[in-house]
């Protein structure tokens, strides 16, 4: 049984339209002007207990929004939503005790007191024995080096610091799901690097369902086997990381070393220094027909093939030409 | 339970870590008692007679400095509180909790309030009962007293919590929270005693509210009444407490519904 279920699940929200300055402003005072967003249109996906799920989309293709709803959150406008066997908004305090939830730009630890007893009031809220606590400690000092960040008060810590005191947060009372919100946003690489082996540490122990948002492709190479794409609302991808490259077409990067200005029908053509890139579709337009091409009319002092990498695909998925 | 205490334990920490704000809200009070103090002299002194609406200057003062502590302890930030997780969306953090929101905000003020209580009110209570030369009895009222106030916390959380439901809808509550804390300063008793309200709006005050989170509690301590009077005001006021929790409870049921987080 699926541990998280979406069933054609839409989110519309209605925002009025405003005017701009201050005369608009006034005139909104009044305005019956509405129109409707739709934030999430008719989504559906299953997971899997144990997976890590790498939910992708550029900014605002409504991902928020569909953590927020699968937390009980926001309402849905229509469809089916469970999640470990409840509805979360239906359900949200008893649903709550079983997920957890860390958005990477907001804290939800206490401000002003030290880690550790932000922990302890979590230890009593989520009602987690004295015997699950301690080994669940004992598990994140054998990690992470934590001894020295407990009397911190939260304010005081780095972001890095922050970002993997909400991780453990998350975890600590041993969830069913856990949210990750872009859990490595605004954090250096070793940081980074860091908190991916602690998810997936994390994932791996206790066989912890992960869902992440993210939009560094590092975290989706490092973590996830599955990505679910959504944008403008809409999913337009659920299937392996491998098979992306598949699904989107076998995409190859030519490298050409020139100095002339080049030209080719109907493929994407870069210029970075010395090297142009012609990023083409094998299947459609070989790179070998292409270079046999050019290298007729033009100088070309050196050459390089590449296969695409994840993230250009997700790139020309955002920039709409994926498909 | 273990997690209501937990989180009024949390209530009761964090009002200690802002040493400085505490120190700040004791000098506050102490300005605030110093200027009613001149106020009311001139007031009295421009009456001519020594009893004002049947109070006389004592009386009154006794009265003022202990509501206004009363006020500075009792005082909920809840509706800044939702007000603030609105804007910047930090409300889904609390929404999160395996603790329902009204608990989840309650307890860490009840928390608060204990240390305000402690640090704030009982040595301005001790300072007035040697300064006014005993003026109050200090035996079974202090009981009723102590009651009153639990239920008077309970109804002040539940305004500001009817209010916050408001917040869910606009966003913002400015002006209408600064309403709603002087109606319940004015109404409820805290800024002046009600007997000095004119007729009928000292009858209209009486059915509210508001004259249960102040006037009732400062009326247990100060007043001389019969057990049964007494009972009586603390069965109002246990009335007032239900009604407001179930109208606030009410209304939250419809407004979290139309919650709408701002930001990623």
């Amino acid at each position: 049984m699926p541990i998280v279920e979406f069933k054609n699940v839409s989110k519309h929200f209605k925002v009025l339209n405003r005017r701009e300055g201050l005369v608009g402003g006034l005139k909104d005072l009044f305005s019956r002007d509405y129109k409707t967003v739709k934030a999430v249109d008719g989504v559906s996906f299953s997971v899997e207990a144990g997976e890590i799920v790498g939910y992708l989309g550029p900014n605002g293709a409504g991902k928020s929004t569909t953590i927020k709803m699968m937390t009980g959150v926001l309402l849905p406008t229509s469809g089916d939503i469970s999640v470990s066997g409840r509805v979360p908004y239906k359900d949200r305090t008893k649903t709550a005790a079983n997920i957890g939830v860390v958005f990477g730009q907001r804290s939800q630890l206490w401000w002003s007191l030290p880690l550790i007893e932000s922990f302890k009031i979590l230890r009593d809220i989520y009602d987690i024995s004295q015997e699950d606590y301690a080994k669940q400690l004992a598990l994140y000092e054998s990690l992470v080096d934590l001894e020295p960040l407990y009397s911190k008060p939260v304010r005081e810590m780095s972001l890095g610091q922050r970002t993997l005191c909400d991780i453990l947060a998350a975890f600590l009372h041993n969830p069913a799901v856990v949210f990750l919100d872009e859990p490595t946003i605004g954090l250096d690489v070793a940081m980074k690097a860091k908190i991916r082996e602690l998810i997936h540490t994390l994932n791996r122990v206790n066989n912890t369902t992960i869902i992440l948002t993210t939009h560094d492709i590092g975290d989706v190479d490092a973590l996830c086997r599955r990505i679910v794409i959504i944008d403008k609302g809409v999913m337009i991808y659920d299937d392996s990381a491998e098979n992306l490259s598949k699904f989107f077409g076998q995409y190859r990067t030519l490298k050409i070393k020139t100095d002339d200005e080049i030209t080719y029908e109907s493929v994407t053509i870069t210029r970075n220094e010395e090297w142009v890139e012609i990023v083409t579709k094998e299947d459609e337009m070989p790179v070998m027909e292409i270079l046999q091409a050019l290298q007729k009319s033009h100088k070309i002092s050196d050459i390089r093939i590449e296969e695409i990498t994840t993230e250009e695909i997700i790139k020309k998925i955002y920039a709409g030409d994926g498909r | 339970m273990k997690k209501y205490l937990a989180l009024i334990r949390s209530g009761m920490v964090e009002a200690l870590v802002y040493r400085t704000s505490f120190v700040l809200k004791i000098v506050g009070n102490l300005i605030y008692i110093i200027i009613i103090y001149y106020l009311w002299k001139a007031i009295f002194q421009s009456s001519g007679t020594g009893t004002v609406a049947g109070m006389t200057f004592p009386q009154t003062m006794v009265y003022l400095v202990l509501a206004s502590s009363l006020f500075a302890v009792m005082e909920v930030y809840l509706v800044w509180g939702t007000h603030n997780a609105m804007q910047s969306g930090q409300i889904v953090s609390q929404l999160i909790k395996p603790v329902g929101y009204r608990a989840y905000n309650y307890c860490p003020f009840f928390g608060a309030m204990i240390m305000d209580f402690i640090i704030t009110f009982i040595p301005t209570f001790i300072l007035v009962y040697f300064l006014s030369g005993g003026y109050f009895d200090l035996g079974i009222n202090l009981l009723w007293f102590i009651i009153s106030i639990i239920i008077a916390v309970n109804i002040s959380l539940s305004i500001d919590y009817f209010v916050s439901c408001i917040v869910l809808y606009t966003q913002s509550v400015w002006g209408l929270n600064i309403v709603k804390e002087t109606i319940v300063m004015l109404f409820g008793g805290a800024a002046i005693p009600l007997a000095f309200f004119p007729e009928p709006l000292k009858t209209i005050v009486s059915y509210m509210p508001f004259q249960a989170i102040y006037n009732a509690p400062m009326m247990q301590l100060l007043g001389e009444a019969a057990p049964q009077k007494r009972l009586g005001m603390l069965l109002v006021q246990l009335l007032w407490a239900v009604v407001v929790y179930a109208a606030s409870e009410l209304f939250w049921r419809r407004a979290v519904k139309v919650v709408t987080v701002n930001g990623g």
